[in-house]
């Protein structure tokens, strides 16, 4: 997958345990962990709209894209 | 939807219109004719008389004498002549002395002797083989449906080992039905250069049971759509 979700960056950045954030957007530690390593396989627009409030940052701060494939 | 999806879908539709359109799964083998020097041996009638009793249709009742009498049938395995036995009677009513007939046995129950000595040992070895073999297969998939069964109780149904057990039991079904066409082909094959009936055909009829093939494709099916299920299951449950 190409999309890169830096939310444990954020996470450091704003001093706030998983434990304190998964509380915060509703979703489970475990949830919050395969989301952290780029396990998931889709995120809901409610779901990052929370994060984006707990963490008081844009959606590009959390997810970013990096193409795997070479352009010809 | 995926190859596999693709090949087995085409290959049950295929099976389903080979199997109402020709008779590729039925098979009918017939024997050469009996060797000339050979007689079919008829035994002369019993004496006396059967009095059987006629009703036309206009309502005139007429009473005949006929007498009756059997033929036996002897069949020669064609390896060992000196081992020729009765396998078969016959009766054929309505038969009056010194006529001639034409004797048309339309349906003929024969007796095969199966004794190694008569008619060699390769049906019982071969037999024995497949027998064996079909029964390895039942009972491997047996365990794979008990084991199957027990994940779908627990609620694990939508589940790669679920998939590839299906799979396996799909291809198990099929592999019992081709060693029941190989050995039903290859038996009969063998009777017919062993079993011969004096100036007439032998025709050796043969139909494998195509459930278990079909049975066993759609189950190959079923097991890529429950692959395909497992990634819609997966693709929510990773949905944060």
């Amino acid at each position: 997958m190409s999309i890169i979700v830096n939310l444990d960056v954020m996470m450091a950045k704003r001093k706030i345990s998983s434990q304190a954030l998964a509380e915060q957007i509703g979703i489970t530690q475990a949830n919050l962990s395969l989301l952290k390593t780029g396990k998931v396989r889709a995120v809901r627009f409610s779901t990052l709209d929370a994060i984006c409030k707990a963490l008081d940052c844009q959606p590009g701060d959390i997810l970013e894209f990096k193409d795997d494939e070479p352009i010809e | 939807m995926n190859k596999k999806l693709k090949i087995y879908s085409v290959l049950f539709v295929v099976v389903i219109i080979v199997m109402l359109v020709t008779s590729v799964f039925k098979f009918e083998k017939t024997s050469a004719l009996g060797f000339s020097e050979e007689k079919l041996e008829v035994t002369n009638p019993p004496a006396g008389f059967t009095p059987i009793i006629d009703t036309l249709g206009n309502g005139t009742v007429i009473t005949h004498n006929r007498s009756t009498f059997s033929y036996e049938v002897n069949v020669v395995p064609r390896k060992h002549p000196e081992n020729k036995e009765l396998v078969s009677t016959v009766r054929f009513p309505a038969a009056v002395s010194n006529q001639t007939y034409l004797v048309k046995m339309q349906k003929v129950k024969l007796e095969v002797p199966t004794e190694e000595n008569k008619i060699g040992s390769f049906p019982m070895w071969f037999g024995s083989i497949t027998g064996s073999l079909t029964l390895v297969v039942i009972v491997w998939m047996l365990c794979i449906v008990l084991q199957t069964i027990s994940r779908i109780r627990k609620g694990e149904i939508f589940v790669a080992d679920v998939s590839r057990n299906l799979e396996k039991i799909g291809f198990m079904l099929s592999a019992i039905y081709l060693i029941e066409l190989i050995t039903s082909y290859t038996i009969t094959k063998y009777f017919i250069n062993h079993i011969i009936l004096a100036g007439h055909y032998i025709v050796f009829k043969n139909e494998c049971n195509i459930m278990f093939l079909l049975t066993g494709i759609a189950l190959l099916i079923i097991s890529q759509i429950i692959l395909m299920g497992k990634d819609l299951k997966e693709d929510v449950d990773l949905t944060v």
